[in-house]
């Protein structure tokens, strides 16, 4: 399932894909996959990509359906 | 791009370079000889029981010495009716190998040659005295089992072909060209050069990690459907009615191997987990051109000069820079299909 939360919190701060990759130390594609839903991150990545983004990790990660 | 970087391509130019030079000024001192001849055996007398012939080495080196001999039109090991006892001597008349059969294709490990004419001597032993006499004079030891039902009367047609290769020159090209591969592949996860930063470690991210898991799986269960191919053709290669493989054991065990690495790489190329973070993918690819380049021309030089294959088939020595060339370019060409995707996607 796509995170289109994600993509608009990135959108939101004008971040590339490759910006925030860089900010949380992980490859371009990593967020890539992410976004697409093709790769399920671990907790520890989750609340990396939060603290970068400045969101918490229900409002990126939490699927309320 | 970095200084250690630059210096790397250098060095490695430069190798190619000279391995180039090699190729083209090398002298090629392979020599051969062949002749065919009817061997005709009337009451266990051979009518013509010697031949002989020979090749000039016109310099000293390490040679490789191989022979092969058998009856009839194609070379199938098929035994006439009598011995043939092999000498090969050199110019002073000292014996360099001596041995016997009834048809054998065989292929000496490397020695030291002088410059001089070395001549294969063929003596037809067609009873069990005169191989008896053959062991003991120049194999100083007795003969093998019983070959009483061996010697017959009859007329064979023989084809004896005699050749003395040199060994130091592509053989070594090639084996440092292979080794470069197998290195340069398997070693990538762990090589500390041509990094975009000076961190001395690897990163990868956990999706990579994870990834490079798959890839090694997809990598471990290609090469166990593989290794029980080849021991269950092994297994049936005795039967009769079955297709011989046309390769060497040893071709078969590395062609297992690096279909083991490629799909390795291949899989971690295109999940974008072979490089870490902070490898330079650049320096990489040109790399992989140049190893590829350098085992495709010796494969190519080795097709060319119509010694790609042997009479029974493909050996690890001549194909095996092809095979790694091959392997090399298939690296490549995921490398390329997965950077033209990458870019689509930024």
């Amino acid at each position: 399932m796509k995170n289109l939360k994600l993509k608009a919190a990135r959108a939101a701060l004008d971040l590339s894909q490759q910006d925030l990759a860089d900010k949380v130390g992980v490859s371009r594609q990593t967020i890539n996959a992410i976004e697409k839903g093709d790769y399920n991150p671990t907790i520890n990545l989750c609340i990396a990509i939060c603290k970068a983004l400045n969101k918490t990790l229900d409002e990126l990660f939490w699927d309320p359906s | 791009m970095s200084k250690k970087v630059r210096n790397l391509i250098l060095i490695l130019g430069s190798i190619v370079v000279f391995i180039a030079l090699l190729l083209i000024f090398y002298p090629k001192n392979n020599y051969s000889s062949n002749f065919e001849t009817n061997v005709t055996i009337r009451d266990s007398s051979a009518e013509n029981d010697t031949f002989e012939t020979s090749v000039d080495v016109k310099r000293k080196g390490i040679y490789v010495i191989s022979f092969s001999f058998w009856q009839g039109e194609s070379p199938n090991y098929r035994v006439p009716g009598f011995i043939s006892g092999i000498t090969i001597l050199d110019e002073k008349g000292n014996i360099v190998k001596a041995t016997s059969a009834g048809a054998l294709e065989i292929e000496y490990t490397p020695i030291t040659l002088e410059k001089g004419k070395y001549t294969l001597k063929v003596k037809v032993l067609s009873d069990q005295k005169s191989y008896d006499e053959f062991c003991q004079k120049y194999l100083d030891m007795p003969s093998s089992a019983d070959t009483i039902d061996i010697f017959k009367d009859g007329s064979w047609q023989m084809h004896y072909n005699f050749k003395i290769q040199q060994y130091v020159g592509l053989f070594i090209i090639g084996l440092i060209a292979g080794s470069i591969f197998l290195v340069a592949v398997l070693m990538i996860p762990i090589l500390d050069f041509a990094r975009i930063d000076n961190d001395k470690t690897k990163q990868y991210d956990e999706r990579q990690i994870a990834m490079q898991g798959k890839a090694y799986k997809y990598a471990f269960y290609t090469m166990l459907i593989y290794f029980s191919l080849i021991a269950l053709l092994t297994l049936l290669n005795d039967l009769p009615l079955f297709i011989k493989l046309p390769f060497s054991s040893d071709l078969l065990i590395i062609f297992g191997l690096l279909l083991g690495i490629i799909v390795f790489a291949v899989t971690a190329v295109m999940k974008d987990a072979y490089f870490s973070l902070n490898d330079n993918k650049n320096f990489f690819i040109t790399f992989f051109s140049i190893l590829a380049f350098v085992n495709l021309a010796l494969g190519i030089y080795h097709i060319a000069h119509g010694d790609i294959a042997r009479d029974n088939g493909f050996t690890m020595v001549n194909f095996g820079n092809l095979l790694f060339g091959t392997a090399m370019l298939v690296l490549l060409i995921s490398l390329l299909l997965k950077k033209i995707k990458d870019r689509k996607e930024d």
